[in-house]
C-alpha cells in the first residue's frame, strides 16, 4: 500500500451552473512527493481542493484522498490530513494561544512543540488577538495549526497569497522543513512559480479547468524550450511550426517557444534560414507563462504610421 | 466537543446577553402595561379580560412571541453566517470529527443560551406572578402553558435563521423558506385549543427544521446528496412557505373579491315592537309587515328608517337552551389553552374589589389596593355551582350597577357583592332543571326556561308569568321573551334548533305565543319561513382552488371546522396541474423512476406549495447534447441517460505533458 496514490482522482468534474470549472480530472499524486497545483486564476485550483476533501461535492467522477473516497472522508483519515486555505481565515476573537488550544484536544498526534516554533518562527505573540495579526502573521498562525496535527499529508491552498517576502520565505522554509520526513506529501497551489521551484518536484497545471500537464518539474521544465533565430533582415512570416507556443518578433529577430521541442520543430525552423539558431535557457516562471499565455506570435514593430504619429 | 461547545458559547454570548436584555425590555412593559390597566380600572376604565394576568395577556404572549422568534432566528442565522466564509467553514470542518457532531455542537449551544436569553427573564415573570401581592387574579399552573409554548416557538425560529444560513440561494429570498414551519407553528401555538396541539405542532415543525439543517449542513447545502428524510424534511419545509406564500397571494384574491361582494353574510328575522307587532328585518336591513308591506313613517310618508324602527322595539331577553349542560370543566375545555377564558372570566368590580368567575363555578375575589386575594362566594348547597354569567363574552370587568345575577342548575341567585351574600331567588322544585336563562346587562327583568315551563320574572324575582315550553325542546331550542308595554302582555317566540330543523327539511317555522297579563295564552301564531341566508363565499372557493388539499385536511383537524364538500373537488384541480408539472419537468431532467412518483404524491398533496417547493430545493444541474444521440444530458451523470454513452475527454490541445510520476514512498 506504500506505492498507492496519496491522492487519487477519476474524471473528477464540477460545474457551477453552467459552467464547468474542473473538467476530467485524473490526477495521482505519489506518496512522498512536493507536488505543485498550477494554473491562472479560475482555472479550478481552489475547487479541485475543496472537492478532494469533501467540502464541494463533485458534479461528476470522484477520487481517494489516503485511499478513502472523497465523498465519505472519515474523521481518521481527516486527523491525517493537513489543510491551510487560501485566506487564513480563523476566530478572530481569539487568542493565538487559545487557538492552539482550541486545535489541539480533537488531534491525538498534536506537537505542541511544532506549534510553538512555528508561532516563534512568525514572531507571534501567544496574547495576541487574530484579528490584530497581519495577513502574513495570519499565514503563520494556519501554518503551525496546520502543521502541529503532524500531518502525513499537507494541503496547501496558494499559502503564500498576499504574504510579504520576508513571510512568504519562512513558509517555504517551514515547507523544506517538512519534506525531511520521506514519508510526508505535499500538495499545494502557488502563483509564486520562484517558490514552487525551490519547493516542488512534480507539478500539474489546469489550463482553463482542463489538466494539460502532470509531471515531474524538471519534465516539464525541459519539455517548454524557447529559441532564438537572428536574421540579416527581417524575420520571414512563420511558418506552421509544430508545438509552436509564443512567437517574438523584432526587427532581425525571431524568438520562438515551443513544447517538445524535437529534430522535426528544429527541421522547420531552419526551414526560415536564419543566420543563428540557439535554444535559450528558460526558468520555469517563463516556461509556465509561455505554456498558459495566449497563443500565436507577438511583435514590438510598430507601424509606421504609429512611428509618425 | 467540549471545545466546540465553548466556541460557540464564547462567539454568541454578546448576542445571547442582547437577547436577555431584550426579552426582560419586552416582559417588563407588558407587566407594567398590566398595572397601569388596574389603575385605570378605578378610574372607571374596562380592562380585557386577560390584562391583569401577565401569564395568559394576549399582548404579553404576541410580543414575548415576536420576541422569542426574532431572536431565535437572529442567533440560529448568526451562528452559520459567523463562520459562512468558505475558508472559516473549511477550518471548523476539516478536523478528525464527525460533521454531525459540529452540527449538535452548535445546536446545544445555541438552544442553551437561548434557554438561558428567554428563560431567565421568563422564570422571573413567573416567580414575581407566583409572590402573592403582584398580581390580582386568579393562577394556576396551566396558565404557564401559552407561555412555555411561545418559548419553544423560538427553538424554530432558531432552526429557520440556520437554515436560512446553510441554504444556498437559489432563488432571491428562497434562502428564507425555513421561516415557512416556524410562521406556521406560530399560526398553530395561537390557534390551537390544546397545548398538546401546540406542542404537536412545535415538534413536527422542529423536526421537519432539524431534518433539514442536518441534511444541509452534513452537505454544505448540496440536496441531491442528502439522505432521503432530509430531503423530505427540507421538501416540506419549503411546501410550508409554500402554502405561507399562496396565502399571501389568496389574501390578495381575497381582497379583490371580497370588494366585489356586497356583504358576505346576510340574514332576516322577525322581531316585535312594544305593542305587539310583528315585523321582518329583511336580507338588506329593510323593515316589512307580515304582508311584505315595508313600514311607513307616517309623517314622512317614506319606509321608516331602522333608528327610529328600533326605537319602538319591545324589552326582549333570548337564550339559547341547554338541558346537559357540561361539567365547567369541560365548560373550561371550549376555550383555547390561551385564552383566560379557560381559567377565569372577569365579572364585576365594585370600589377596589375584582370579581373573577371561576370554572368551579366559584367567584374569587381580589383587592385591587393590596393585589391580593380575598375570598370566594358560591351558591349556598356545596353539589352546586354557579354557571357561566350571562353574557360572559362580555370578558371585561363590569362596573357596579350591572345585573348581579347568577344562575346554578336549579336556582337563580342574586349576589350582593358589598355585602359578600348569596341570596337564593326562583328554584325549580322537582328535577327539573334550568336549560335556559336571559336577564338584562343592568337587571330588570329575567327569563328562565325549564323542561316543563318557561317562566318571566320581574327585576325581584317574582314570577310574572308561567307558561309551558311547548313547542318543546330540543326541536325549539331557542326562546326569545317580548315584555309588551300596557295591557300588552307578553310574547314568547320559539325558534327552531338549527341542526334539527336541517333533519325536518326546514319545515320547521317560528312559532309566537301571546300571553296577556293575567299570564293566559290568548293566541298562537306560526310566522312565515324566512329567506335563507345569503352566504357569499366566492372568498373561500378561491382558497380551495390555490390551497391544497393537505390544507383542507388540516383546517378540518387541526381548527375543527368544516369546510364545503366541493372543495374537494376545487383543491384537485391545481394539485393535478402540479403533478402534471413536476412530470414534465422531471421527464427533462431524466428523473428516476421513484423520485418521478415521490414528487408526483408529493405534488398531489400540496399543490402549488409543493411544486414551489420542487423549485427550490431540487437542484436543476446544467445540460449538454450529447454527441452520439444528440439528446440533452444532465452533466452529473456519467452515462447519457439516453444512449448510455459517457462523457469524451477534454479535447487535446497538442500541448499536453504527461509523464510518469515517483514518489518517495
Amino acid at each position: 500500500m506504500k506505492h498507492e496514490p496519496v491522492i487519487q482522482t477519476r474524471g473528477l468534474t464540477r460545474y457551477y451552473g453552467a459552467r464547468a470549472v474542473v473538467q476530467d480530472l485524473n490526477l495521482e499524486v505519489p506518496r512522498g512527493s512536493v507536488f505543485a497545483f498550477l494554473g491562472r486564476n479560475g482555472s479550478g485550483k481552489t475547487t479541485t481542493i475543496r472537492m478532494l476533501l469533501g467540502l464541494v461535492a463533485p458534479t461528476r467522477g470522484g477520487g481517494s484522498l489516503l485511499g478513502c473516497d472523497i465523498r465519505a472522508l472519515t474523521p481518521a483519515i481527516r486527523a491525517r490530513v493537513g489543510y491551510l486555505t487560501e485566506e487564513h481565515q480563523l476566530y478572530g476573537w481569539m487568542k493565538v494561544r487559545e487557538m492552539g488550544a482550541f486545535q489541539a484536544p480533537f488531534y491525538p498526534r498534536w506537537q505542541d512543540k511544532i506549534f510553538q516554533g512555528v508561532i516563534g518562527h512568525f514572531g507571534l505573540k501567544p496574547e495576541a488577538k487574530v484579528k490584530d495579526l497581519s495577513r502574513g502573521q495570519r499565514a503563520g498562525l494556519s501554518l503551525a495549526l496546520t502543521l502541529a496535527p503532524d500531518p502525513e499529508l499537507l494541503i496547501l491552498d496558494d499559502p503564500a497569497l498576499g504574504l510579504d517576502p520576508v513571510a512568504r520565505r519562512s513558509l517555504v522554509e517551514s515547507m523544506i522543513y517538512l519534506t525531511r520526513r520521506s514519508d510526508r506529501t505535499i500538495f499545494f497551489s502557488s502563483h509564486n512559480l520562484a517558490d514552487v521551484e525551490r519547493v516542488a518536484d512534480q507539478i500539474a497545471v489546469l489550463d482553463f479547468s482542463v489538466l494539460r500537464a502532470c509531471c515531474p518539474l524538471e519534465t516539464f521544465r525541459s519539455s517548454v524550450q524557447e529559441v532564438q533565430l537572428r536574421f540579416a533582415g527581417a524575420p520571414p512570416p512563420l511558418p506552421n511550426i509544430p508545438g509552436l507556443l509564443q512567437a517574438f518578433r523584432t526587427e532581425r529577430e525571431l524568438r520562438v517557444t515551443c513544447i517538445h521541442y524535437n529534430g522535426e520543430t528544429e527541421r522547420a525552423l531552419r526551414q526560415l534560414s536564419p543566420l543563428s539558431l540557439e535554444i535559450l535557457p528558460m526558468g520555469l516562471e517563463d516556461a509556465f507563462i509561455s505554456y498558459l499565455g495566449e497563443r500565436g506570435e507577438k511583435s514590438f514593430i510598430l507601424a509606421d504610421a504609429e512611428v509618425a504619429s | 466537543m467540549k471545545q466546540l461547545w465553548l466556541k460557540e458559547w464564547r462567539e454568541q454570548f454578546k448576542v445571547a446577553l442582547m437577547g436577555l436584555a431584550g426579552m426582560t425590555l419586552v416582559l417588563w412593559q407588558a407587566v407594567r402595561a398590566g398595572i397601569g390597566q388596574l389603575e385605570g380600572l378605578f378610574h372607571g376604565n374596562t380592562v380585557g379580560a386577560d390584562g391583569l394576568q401577565p401569564l395568559i395577556s394576549g399582548d404579553l404572549l404576541v410580543e414575548g412571541a415576536i420576541g422569542c422568534g426574532v431572536f431565535g432566528l437572529v442567533l440560529g442565522w448568526l451562528q452559520i453566517h459567523s463562520e459562512s466564509h468558505r475558508d472559516l467553514r473549511a477550518f471548523l470542518l476539516h478536523r478528525p470529527v464527525e460533521r454531525l457532531l459540529v452540527l449538535h455542537s452548535k445546536l446545544l449551544c445555541g438552544l442553551g443560551l437561548y434557554t438561558l436569553a428567554v428563560g431567565l427573564p421568563f422564570t422571573g415573570l413567573l416567580v414575581w406572578v407566583l409572590i402573592p401581592g403582584h398580581v390580582p387574579a386568579p393562577f394556576e399552573w396551566a396558565m404557564v402553558e401559552p407561555l412555555s409554548a411561545v418559548f419553544l416557538l423560538g427553538f424554530t425560529t432558531y432552526g429557520a435563521g440556520m437554515l436560512a444560513g446553510l441554504r444556498p440561494a437559489r432563488w432571491y429570498g428562497s434562502r428564507i423558506f425555513g421561516l415557512g414551519p416556524a410562521i406556521l407553528a406560530a399560526i398553530a401555538v395561537f390557534a390551537a385549543r390544546e397545548y398538546g396541539q401546540a406542542l404537536a405542532a412545535l415538534l413536527a415543525t422542529g423536526g421537519l427544521l432539524y431534518l433539514a439543517i442536518r441534511g444541509a449542513f452534513l452537505t454544505g447545502g448540496a440536496y441531491e446528496d442528502q439522505s432521503w428524510p432530509a430531503k423530505l424534511g427540507l421538501s416540506l419545509t419549503c411546501a410550508m412557505a409554500g402554502i405561507l406564500l399562496t396565502a399571501l397571494g389568496m389574501a390578495v384574491v381575497a381582497n379583490f373579491l371580497r370588494g366585489t361582494a356586497a356583504a358576505s353574510y346576510k340574514y332576516a328575522y322577525y322581531t316585535l315592537t312594544a305593542a305587539g307587532q310583528v315585523y321582518r328585518v329583511g336580507l338588506n336591513g329593510e323593515v316589512l309587515d307580515l304582508d311584505h308591506h315595508p313600514l311607513i313613517n307616517p309623517k314622512t310618508g317614506q319606509p321608516v328608517k331602522r333608528g327610529e324602527f328600533n326605537k319602538t322595539l319591545a324589552e326582549t331577553r333570548r337564550t339559547d337552551v341547554v338541558f346537559e349542560k357540561p361539567t365547567p370543566d369541560q365548560d373550561r375545555r371550549l376555550s383555547h389553552y390561551n385564552s383566560s377564558a379557560r381559567y377565569f372570566i372577569p365579572w364585576r368590580v365594585n370600589d377596589k374589589t375584582l370579581w373573577y368567575w371561576l370554572p368551579d363555578g366559584r367567584l374569587a375575589s381580589y383587592d385591587g389596593g393590596s393585589r391580593r386575594f380575598t375570598g370566594y362566594l358560591a351558591p349556598p348547597n356545596p353539589s352546586e355551582h354557579f354557571w357561566v354569567p350571562e353574557n360572559y363574552y362580555q370578558t371585561y370587568f363590569q362596573p357596579n350597577p350591572q345585573s348581579q345575577v347568577l344562575v346554578s342548575r336549579k336556582t337563580v341567585y342574586r349576589v350582593d357583592l358589598e355585602a359578600r351574600t348569596v341570596t337564593p331567588g326562583f328554584t325549580t322544585t322537582n328535577e327539573d332543571g334550568i336549560g335556559g336563562f336571559a336577564d338584562g346587562h343592568t337587571g330588570g327583568n329575567m327569563m328562565v326556561v325549564t323542561r316543563e315551563a318557561i317562566r318571566l320574572l320581574d327585576d325581584k324575582g317574582g314570577v310574572e308569568v308561567t307558561l309551558p315550553y311547548q313547542p318543546g325542546w330540543p326541536q325549539y331550542s331557542t326562546v326569545q321573551a317580548y315584555w309588551l308595554t300596557g295591557t300588552n302582555g307578553y310574547v314568547v317566540a320559539f325558534s327552531p334548533d338549527e341542526r334539527m330543523n336541517k333533519q325536518a327539511g326546514g319545515r320547521l317555522s317560528i312559532q309566537l305565543i301571546r300571553v296577556n297579563p293575567a299570564g293566559q295564552i290568548t293566541r298562537t301564531q306560526t310566522l312565515p319561513q324566512l329567506p335563507k341566508a345569503v352566504v357569499a363565499d366566492n372568498v373561500g372557493d378561491a382558497c380551495a382552488l390555490i390551497f391544497p388539499p393537505a390544507v383542507r385536511m388540516t383546517i378540518e383537524w387541526f381548527a375543527d371546522q368544516e369546510v364545503p364538500n366541493y372543495w374537494d373537488a376545487l383543491s384537485a384541480i391545481p394539485a393535478l396541474l402540479c403533478v402534471g408539472a413536476g412530470w414534465w419537468q422531471g421527464r427533462r431532467y431524466h428523473f428516476s423512476g421513484g423520485a418521478q412518483a415521490g414528487w408526483a404524491v408529493f405534488h398531489a398533496v400540496f399543490g402549488i406549495p409543493g411544486l414551489i417547493a420542487f423549485f427550490s430545493v431540487q437542484e436543476w444541474p446544467a445540460r449538454e447534447v450529447c454527441p452520439p444521440c444528440g439528446q440533452l444530458r444532465r452533466v452529473d451523470r456519467e452515462q447519457c441517460d439516453s444512449c448510455g454513452g459517457a462523457f469524451a475527454p477534454p479535447a487535446l490541445k497538442g500541448t499536453e505533458i504527461f509523464a510518469e510520476l515517483m514518489g518517495k514512498g
